[in-house]
């Protein structure tokens, strides 16, 4: 088996890794997805076959296809065959319902290309084909060779005909229509004792508590477990936490040392680990982009250990696309999947006893390529499992529920119900402009956050891990019932951007658990600047003729006062920057000036010059070169 | 003949340079190694200095103390 070599480029931009200017729900939701099928994109091709030949792999990958790139997926999946389902799948709004012309000869790209309309479709579907093409989906042939492809230029490479990856397309088709999978959705287990039955409500108690293990963990509340050790491995491979020296005692940690010391091993570990920027942005995101951004860790770790990747992928695939609360069987599995089975209960997506030979998926295992952003937040969909009482009525998991069918075709029709009812949500919220928060008729959103002027922060939550969440940057006063009341002060900002949290993600983070008065109150306001800014436009037109239409203003949903604040008291902390290295001076001549500046410009270790005063200072690193540079120069002018 | 100092260089604006040679002074000059006149470089605002780098940590935290003398946080108003 050819296992993937750690030293191949790997380019994955991780979930919401740089700090987002545009933090909507949709909006990460389409970042981690673009992030993963980039990762298989990167894989060799030979791996990306032996991926596809998995129905189910296949059929997951093309579940994570964005909208326009599964219609045309769809489209090219009977080529050559009937054409009967075509109708079916026509779910882009843009797109005519004609018949492709069916030859013998695979499509041209320029044909496909009628099915969208425009500027931004043109662009969409020369996107959309990049992305197929990347993942080795698209087979197109008989490219024009004349046309140079260059990153820069407008127009894309319009020339070829587009097949589908033949091992990719049987294996999507028998996904679809025939029964003969070899087993690739799994093996389901009937005969269990009555007495090991598990119902659902236990499976989602079980992953909510594995869960919610880690990310408690991450936020460093008090009296707490640490979950297992590789999952502590993978948090600090992944850069979501750090080991720290013990000196650091303003660490969250620090208190941790009094609770427990039962094992001194144990929580020496945890007074060590502290959680990173990239492990509070982490922290922001919900939770199918929270899982999917620590698999991707798990895949790149294990590409690290040697491990066969597409092993991996193809029994992730295979998980999702179990039936939730339905027992599988271990019989057919090798060891390292077995080995799996174990890493994976570990973050809670599936369920198995260590003497048993079947195990359950949970709900975040069946929700990995599922297509329903249903579950908000982390926290706000740990706290629907807790909270049992809203588990029936409307709440985010019920309507996941129906997403895991093992009719295959039907997931199809329903993974486009989907993707069109989003189409329409992200219509709707465009129109008004806020991100999601238009139905808060029904219930408030969980731990809702209202943010006064003079910096008191009440929050509607009663979970303890959003509560753990928001004492990272807020000094916490009371707790209530059913909200706590806290402070933003200056303190509890620094200790906070002392932890590696920057101000954005702190802005952020209040921005979208913003409480919808705030939203209504930020919309007025814009509303009656606006009202105010058109009329002084008009005026400014009658008298210059013209007036750029740009629209100035930003919905302001958090106090001005407050933002600001807290991003001068990021400037206020790095007041000095620093530097190690060596500041060069004393040179005779102009031209042995510029020569090294070049130079050092050139490998990119200049921090600071000054031309006037023929001085600069080079970082500590590339110290050896500049000097190894200089005595050459220095060799060759004697 | 060209020279190269080992050293830290501070990049800061210049009430936090004076701040710096305040320190300096109080601590026998071991600080600052040399200070750099960069008022023309380029209309940039900011000093530069080079300093000892074993001392960057304990003028942070000099720094931070001097500056958070000039900050009041409002009073908890906790009994009510």
């Amino acid at each position: 088996m050819a296992s993937v070599t750690s030293n191949q480029p790997i380019d994955i931009i991780n979930a919401g890794e740089d700090s987002g200017s545009s933090n909507n729900d949709g909006n990460n939701e389409m970042m981690f997805k673009t992030s993963i099928l980039q990762y298989i994109g990167t894989l060799p091709s030979m791996v990306k076959l032996r991926l596809y030949s998995k129905s189910s792999s296949s059929l997951s990958v093309f579940r994570l296809l964005p909208s326009l790139g599964k219609f045309l997926v769809m489209n090219l999946l009977f080529q050559g065959f009937e054409n009967e389902e075509e109708d079916d799948y026509d779910m882009e709004a843009e797109i005519t319902t004609s018949k492709p012309s069916t030859g013998i000869q695979p499509p041209l790209l320029k044909e496909l290309q009628k099915w969208v309309i425009g500027q931004p479709g043109y662009l969409e579907f020369y996107k959309t084909v990049r992305i197929l093409e990347q993942l080795g989906i698209f087979v197109i042939t008989e490219r024009d060779h004349q046309h140079t492809k260059s990153l820069f230029s407008n127009t894309a490479d319009e020339s070829g005909r587009v097949k589908l990856n033949t091992v990719f397309q049987t294996a999507l088709r028998e996904a679809i229509v025939s029964g003969n999978v070899n087993n690739s959705f799994g093996l389901l287990k009937k005969d269990i004792p009555l007495e090991d039955l598990i119902n659902e409500e236990e499976l989602d108690k079980y992953a909510a508590q594995k869960w919610e293990t880690i990310l408690h963990f991450m936020v460093g509340t008090p009296g707490m477990k640490s979950p297992d050790d590789t999952v502590l491995k993978l948090l600090i491979h992944g850069q979501l936490m750090m080991e720290v020296g013990t000196e650091s005692n303003n660490s969250i940690f620090a208190q941790k040392n009094l609770d427990d010391d039962e094992d001194p091993k144990q929580f020496q570990r945890i007074a060590e680990l502290k959680i990173t920027n990239h492990g509070f942005q982490f922290l922001l995101q919900e939770i199918n982009v929270q899982i999917w951004s620590l698999l991707l860790q798990y895949l790149k770790m294990s590409e690290f250990l040697k491990l066969d990747i597409t092993v991996i992928l193809n029994f992730l695939f295979m998980l999702s696309t179990l039936e939730f609360g339905k027992a599988y069987s271990t019989k057919n599995m090798n060891k390292l999947e077995l080995f799996l089975l174990k890493e994976f209960s570990n973050y809670g997506l599936l369920y198995k006893k260590a003497d048993q030979d079947w195990f359950y998926p949970t709900r975040m295992a069946t929700i990995l390529t599922s297509d329903a952003i249903s579950i908000r937040t982390s926290s706000a969909a740990m706290n629907s499992v807790i909270d049992k009482t809203k588990g029936s009525s409307g709440s985010a998991l019920s309507e996941n529920k129906m997403t895991p069918k093992m009719l295959q075709i039907k997931k199809v029709n329903e993974a486009n119900e989907f993707a069109k009812r989003q189409l329409i949500e992200k219509d709707n919220s465009a129109n008004t402009g806020t991100t999601s928060n238009m139905n808060y008729s029904q219930e408030l959103v969980n731990g809702a956050v209202i943010l006064e002027t003079n910096f008191k922060l009440y929050s509607y939550a009663n979970s303890p891990l959003q509560i753990a969440i928001l004492s990272l940057f807020v000094q916490l006063k009371s707790r209530f019932n059913n909200m706590v009341l806290g402070q933003i002060t200056r303190d509890s900002i620094r200790r906070a951007l002392r932890n590696g949290i920057t101000a954005e993600q702190i802005l952020a983070y209040l921005e979208t658990h913003a409480h919808p008065q705030m939203i209504k109150l930020a919309e007025e306001q814009l509303e009656k600047k606006i009202g105010i800014d058109n009329m002084k436009k008009r005026q400014m037109d009658m008298e210059n003729g013209k007036g750029d239409q740009g629209n100035l203003f930003k919905l302001q949903i958090l106090p001005p006062t407050v933002v600001d604040q807290i991003k001068l008291w990021q400037i206020e902390l790095d007041r000095v920057i620093s530097a190690d290295g060596y500041l060069y001076s004393d040179f005779s001549t102009m031209k042995e000036y510029t020569d090294l500046v070049k130079y050092c410009q050139d490998i990119g270790v200049l921090v600071w010059k000054n031309d006037r005063k023929k001085i600069f200072f080079v970082e500590k690193e590339g110290n050896d070169q500049v000097i190894e540079y200089a005595k050459r120069l220095l060799s060759k002018s004697n | 003949m060209a020279r190269a100092t080992k050293g830290t260089l501070i990049k800061c604006d210049p009430s936090i340079k004076q701040l710096i040679i305040k320190l300096n002074n109080e601590n026998n000059n071991n600080i600052i190694l040399q200070t750099i006149d960069n008022s023309y470089n380029n209309n940039e605002q900011e000093s530069i200095l080079l300093i000892d780098g074993v001392y960057l940590d304990f003028l942070k935290m000099e720094l931070d103390r001097m500056l958070s003398k000039n900050i009041f946080e409002e009073e908890d108003e906790a009994h009510s």
